[in-house]
């Protein structure tokens, strides 16, 4: 049990770390795209190195999710539920991260903080949502085994909607509906010399982020269940 | 989604779902009878206000209504696949009646999509050849939903 203490306090550590150094990488060190052909929002675009790093760390966190929702089915192990709730906690904060962040880039640069005819928002929403509806649903078991095996049934069920969500898009885009907002931006401003390393720690910051918020919140919930295992044990006789 | 959360909730308050968790068949097969149910119920409302709507909004539904049937077909048995594994998975929570259309909605992104789109194109005039895509993406949705259900009612219901 100690040495896990040691590397949450690694982690807790090198992410808080991580995330100063990255705001001054971000806004002070990265290279500037004004006056770029198809940036019109330079200082927005900055958003870059938060935006998408948090996207990537909440797939994986939805991921874990998945495959923890999966392993408490086969094992009914009430770790893996705890698991499953702890990763889709902080999924929902780093998508709800994504989708703010987001918007506020898109507002500055395409006039327009939301585009329905985009796959990728559309789809990181509905993962939003259905897990922020798997939270709800949680709340609402008050049984502990019922309320493991039935969230995990419906994170499996919430989680095959998003590939389909992402073919919907596909078709949808084929329909004749005019496109004027095509975001060309982080495409180019990837290959700016001087980006891809910063972008690069981002992702490392966020990975750990995730690391670290997803360890201490399985700590939590595991203790929680075992104090409220304890006081249902004291109650009883009494 | 009224009817879906009552088909599944008065039975469990009625006691009618223990009898039924009685029968000698298999829990998949009872999902699948509830999908049926369901679907039926759904239809019969289809018949009935797909008329009044020709009638309120002034279209011709009568020509391109044998494109219309498999596109409202397919979208009914997406809908309600999907939805009968909701209502028994949130029947067993509190607040269910309200908890249903959050667990249930972002499920249906794709298949709502794909029923307008679809629906729309019919109502355009495109051929049956354009519709393709839709029509395909409609029977995944409706394959993946109706094997879920029927692999992981067990699990739902076991108590």
């Amino acid at each position: 049990m100690t040495s896990g203490r040691s590397i949450d306090r690694t982690l807790l550590v090198a992410s808080t770390l991580g995330g100063v150094i990255l705001l001054w990488l971000a806004l002070v060190e990265s290279p500037s795209l004004a006056g770029r052909e198809n940036v019109t929002s330079p200082l927005a675009w900055k958003l870059f190195f938060f935006h998408v790093p948090a996207a990537l760390a909440s797939f994986i966190a939805f991921g874990v999710a998945l495959i923890s929702a999966v392993l408490y089915l086969r094992t009914r192990s009430t770790t893996w539920d705890h698991s499953t709730h702890a990763a889709a906690e902080v999924g929902v904060l780093l998508s709800g991260l994504t989708l703010a962040t987001g918007l506020i880039w898109g507002k500055s640069e395409w006039n327009d903080a939301w585009d329905w005819t985009n796959a990728k928002l559309v789809m990181t929403l509905v993962l939003f949502l259905v897990f922020v509806a798997y939270l709800a649903l949680r709340q609402n078991i008050p049984e502990p085994e019922k309320r493991a095996r039935i969230s995990s049934l419906y994170a499996i069920a919430g989680f095959a909607a998003v590939p389909l969500t992402w073919f919907a898009h596909r078709i949808w885009n084929t329909f004749p509906h005019p496109q004027p907002l095509e975001p060309q931006t982080t495409e180019q401003g990837i290959t700016t010399p001087g980006i891809m390393p910063i972008f690069g720690f981002g992702v490392l910051v966020f990975i750990l982020l995730f690391a670290a918020l997803y360890r201490w919140r399985l700590q939590l919930l595991e203790a929680e269940a075992r104090v409220e295992a304890l006081s249902v044990a004291t109650e009883v006789p009494a | 989604m009224l009817t879906l959360s009552r088909s599944l909730h008065r039975e469990r308050d009625r006691g009618t779902w223990e009898a039924l968790a009685l029968l000698p068949v298999d829990w998949g097969t009872i999902y699948f009878a509830k999908v049926a149910a369901n679907a039926v119920i759904l239809l019969l409302v289809e018949t009935i206000v797909l008329p009044l709507y020709a009638v309120f909004f002034n279209y011709d539904l009568v020509t391109p209504l044998p494109k219309l049937i498999p596109v409202l077909l397919l979208g009914t048995i997406g809908f309600c696949a999907a939805g009968t594994l909701l209502s028994a998975l949130s029947s067993h929570a509190r607040a269910r009646e309200i908890l249903l259309p959050i667990l249930l909605m972002p499920l249906l992104v794709p298949l709502l999509m794909m029923t307008l789109q679809a629906t729309h194109k019919i109502l355009l005039g495109f051929p049956s050849s354009e519709l393709l895509a839709e029509h395909e993406l409609l029977v995944a949705f409706d394959a993946i939903f109706l094997a879920i259900g029927w692999l992981t009612f067990d699990y739902v219901l076991g108590e």
